[in-house]
């Protein structure tokens, strides 16, 4: 088994089609999610520009409300299930955990690979559920539509979901599993990279919650099969219950999205700063309390649905607590950022343009939270555009700034440098001009999911709607230099950021075996020097 | 070998027993109420987790996945019924064929 | 055999891989726990809506045979865990016996939960929809207990059958196991030993609350 003397790249290792379909390597699988995430991303960022087109004019320019509410619907659907919730857990983690942990693989390679059939056989079930005529009951599938109303394709669409739950539950108990027991000699919990405590916490949350929402879909294509169920008002059950089921998972699936990002610019912040992670400790602990306060939120979704006033104030009291421990991770990387040497590389834009948007998204969280001042602003594009800062503003930069910094190592290339600035720079841009209109159109009350929209509201629907091409320019644009960089980039050196960490000691590509000596850790993470400290020297 | 076996035995006797306890706590003792009922069915998970799955001789990591789920049960269960448990319900009307 | 074929790359020993496989399953088991959780909060909401109505629903259960199947699971969990304790001190032919007694009792729930009690449930009219048997005030409440109980019961059965599967699997593979390596009876023990955890609270809630006081 071992290659000691001359080590091939796991890239190398195999060129069969076989060899990739059947492998058990945690990186190959990682790029295996890699083309299948991309594509849910651009299929389910189409369905948002459609949707932009339509909301160009007052009067909707795709010229039916169904059409419309399909589109929503898969938007959610595909965005929500195919790309944010596995995205840098699956890709990014799946290569790193073991590297990171001085591992050869994870702990069960072969559910690894269950898990991306999982993921495919539960993405085609989406697209078939998609190309039969969609469904129109958004992505949380409230009751009694699902149940009783809506035409559209439930039961494939539920399907779909429930299918990906296991792929994820199985991914997510992988990682615990890891890293409990597979971490390198010396490498204690307060040696871990912070990107392996935020994917641990990040599981914790699919291992409980996933199930929870597989259970709830059950029993709502239980009803909607027989036409009778425990969710049915008629009989005296309680539409509620699946509203409090539904985000019992997917408040805490906000945290699956979210949790991975912090760990991901916890890792570029010092790297490029050339400065150790400021209160390594407060961030760590700040991802676990997250995982955990986030399950006590759940109700804050539901102040307006009918849920009683004391159970309402004590949701929005425990959403207020999980405001801390992320404010903890914003604080902390300006501080490692303070009096640091800073590099402006791509992966270092990302994460600023992450920190910037992240807190802007979390505050506007602090409003609707607020019990009184969520009554005039849920169901408006001002929530839309909360959660977009989260997710697509914090997430996906994060997830790019991820993917250019790791980008050397999985591929042993290098990206081009301007055109990665140009890149970060563009989505930043695009973003802001996409998102920002909505909160002002939210608080001027106007509701999400409306197909058509008084004239009052036509100007920042239009500024909007151009931000959305931005925004598309600034997505084509990674995946056009990535691409060409796989082809035509420069060979990348095992470290070319000077970066620490286990994974920056194997070659670029790693070979197969990750290490061919178990390596012994003995250094806590982010050891950087200051360059100035480093001359004295 | 005989020892394990005859601990066990021991401990599906016990099973039997509580089982036993929990038809007489709804037929013989109406006392002991539904809450008792609840409490020996608590029992016997703990029985069974305890005495077939030997959750004792199990490391820290396997009580950390244990206790998770306990807590977690806690949290769905207990917030879950917060909400209609302090709700308050207005008569309805429902036809009855 | 040498010490690298006893275990894969990632793991330093056969010991090693044996503590990870344990680790993990107990963790799926804590999925598997929340899985059941929606189950049993809908029980809670179900009964809040009309307690009156849902407990008379749940009087229509056939008791005798929910005694009989909870008594066949806990032996069968003994069964298990006899023919575990003979692997452990190197009789696969004693584990083997055992573990096929384990099968049929678990069997025999299926038999009698599927085959008999959910075939007189039926003819009771006791499904929920337009042809439910139960009348007057308590006819809603008892529809929703029963919508809960059809649910319930298939889900745990679906869970039964799998262990049914793996157990048959490891019967099939006895001849791999020996006294030092056998995570895999292990693994199944304990998936087996859980689904018996499962009916052990959804007893109760079935058959007993609706006659206790």
């Amino acid at each position: 088994m071992t290659h000691s003397a001359a080590q091939v790249s796991y890239l190398e290792d195999g060129h069969t089609l076989r060899s990739w379909l059947l492998t058990t390597d945690h990186k190959r699988i990682a790029i295996l999610y890699f083309v299948a995430i991309t594509f849910f991303f651009f299929a389910g960022g189409f369905a948002a520009f459609l949707m932009r087109y339509n909301l160009l004019s007052p009067h909707g320019l795709l010229g039916s409300a169904e059409t419309y509410n399909r589109l929503f619907s898969m938007h959610g659907i595909l965005m929500v299930w195919f790309f944010l919730v596995p995205a840098v857990p699956v890709t990014l983690g799946n290569f790193l955990i073991p590297l990171m942990l001085g591992a050869r693989d994870l702990a069960f390679p072969r559910l690894n690979l269950l898990s991306w059939y999982l993921f495919m056989a539960a993405g085609f079930v989406a697209l078939y559920a998609v190309v039969a005529g969609g469904v129109d009951t958004g992505w949380t599938f409230y009751t009694p539509l699902t149940s009783l109303y809506s035409k559209g394709h439930v039961v494939a669409a539920i399907v779909a979901i429930f299918i990906a739950g296991f792929s994820s539950i199985a991914t997510g108990l992988n990682f615990i599993v890891s890293i409990h027991k597979l971490r390198a000699p010396g490498m204690t919990w307060y040696k871990m990279p912070v990107f392996l405590w935020s994917l641990y916490a990040t599981s914790v949350i699919l291992v409980l919650a996933t199930p929870v929402l597989a259970m709830t879909l059950l029993l709502l294509a239980f009803e909607r099969i027989f036409g009778i169920g425990v969710f049915d008002p008629a009989i005296g059950g309680d539409p509620l219950l699946f509203q409090h089921l539904f985000w019992f998972y997917s408040h805490p699936a906000v945290y699956v999205m979210i949790l991975p990002g912090f760990g991901v610019i916890s890792e570029i912040v010092p790297a490029f700063s050339r400065k150790e992670l400021f209160g390594y400790k407060f961030v760590v602990w700040a991802s676990i309390a997250i995982a955990v306060i986030g399950f006590l939120v759940w109700g804050h979704h539901m102040f307006v649905a009918g849920t009683s006033l004391f159970s309402a104030i004590v949701f929005s009291l425990l959403s207020y607590m999980v405001a801390v421990p992320s404010a903890i991770k914003v604080f902390n990387w300006i501080g490692t950022m303070h009096k640091g040497y800073i590099h402006f590389d791509s992966p270092m834009l990302y994460a600023i343009g992450f920190i910037g948007l992240f807190t802007t998204g979390g505050l506007t969280g602090l409003f609707v939270a607020a019990l009184a001042a969520d009554v005039h602003l849920t169901q408006t594009y001002f929530v839309v555009a909360h959660f977009h800062y989260v997710m697509v503003g914090g997430m996906v930069s994060a997830y790019f700034a991820g993917l250019h910094f790791w980008w050397p190592k999985i591929t042993g290339r290098l990206y081009p440098e301007m055109w990665g600035r140009a890149g970060a720079i563009t989505i930043f841009v695009g973003f802001n001009l996409t998102f920002f209109p909505q909160f002002v159109l939210g608080y001027l009350g106007m509701p999400r999911r409306y197909f058509a929209y008084p004239q009052q509201f036509e100007a920042l629907n239009l500024l909007s709607s151009a931000g959305a091409l931005v925004l598309a320019l600034g997505y084509l644009l990674p995946l056009g230099y990535l691409t060409w960089s796989l082809l035509y980039g420069e060979r990348a050196s095992a470290n070319p950021w000077g970066a620490t960490g286990l994974e920056w000691t194997t070659p670029s590509p790693p070979p197969t075996e990750n290490f061919a000596v178990t390596p012994i850790v003995t250094q806590a993470p982010y050891q950087y020097e200051q360059p100035e400290a480093a001359s004295h020297e | 070998m005989t020892a394990i076996v005859l601990r066990l035995v021991a401990v599906a006797s016990l099973m039997f027993a509580l089982l036993a306890a929990e038809l007489a706590a709804t037929f013989a003792f109406p006392g002991w109420g539904r809450g008792g009922v609840a409490m020996i069915a608590a029992a016997m998970v703990g029985v069974a987790a305890f005495g077939f799955m030997d959750l004792r001789q199990e490391g820290v990591v396997v009580w950390l996945f244990a206790a998770a789920a306990v807590l977690w049960l806690i949290i769905l269960l207990g917030l879950g019924s917060l909400d209609p448990l302090t709700r308050t319900l207005y008569p309805t009307v429902i036809a009855v064929p | 055999m040498s010490d690298a074929a006893a275990h894969e790359f990632q793991f330093s020993s056969a010991e090693h891989r044996r503590e990870t496989a344990i680790s993990g399953i107990w963790l799926f088991l804590a999925t598997e726990a929340l899985f059941f959780g929606p189950i049993f909060l809908s029980w809670i909401y179900a009964r809040f809506a009309d307690p009156n109505a849902f407990d008379a629903g749940g009087r229509q259960t056939e008791l005798t045979i929910g005694v009989t199947n909870t008594a066949l699971l806990i032996a069968s969990s003994f069964a298990y865990s006899v023919g575990l304790a003979f692997m452990e001190f190197g009789s696969r032919r004693g584990m083997v016996l055992w573990l096929l007694v384990a099968w049929a009792l678990g069997a025999a729930f299926i038999g009698l939960k599927f085959g008999v009690e959910w075939r007189m449930d039926l003819a009771k009219g006791l499904f929920p929809g337009a042809n439910f048997s139960v009348h007057g005030p308590s006819r809603n409440g008892a529809q929703l207990f029963f919508a809960f109980y059809f649910f319930s019961t298939a889900l745990h059965g679906l869970h039964l059958l799998v262990g049914l599967a793996l157990l048959a699997w490891i019967i099939f593979q006895a001849r791999r196991f020996t006294a030092e390596r056998h995570s895999p009876v292990r693994v199944v023990g304990l998936y087996w030993t859980f689904i018996d955890v499962i009916w052990l609270i959804l007893f109760p809630l079935i058959y007993l609350i609706g006659r206790a006081s």
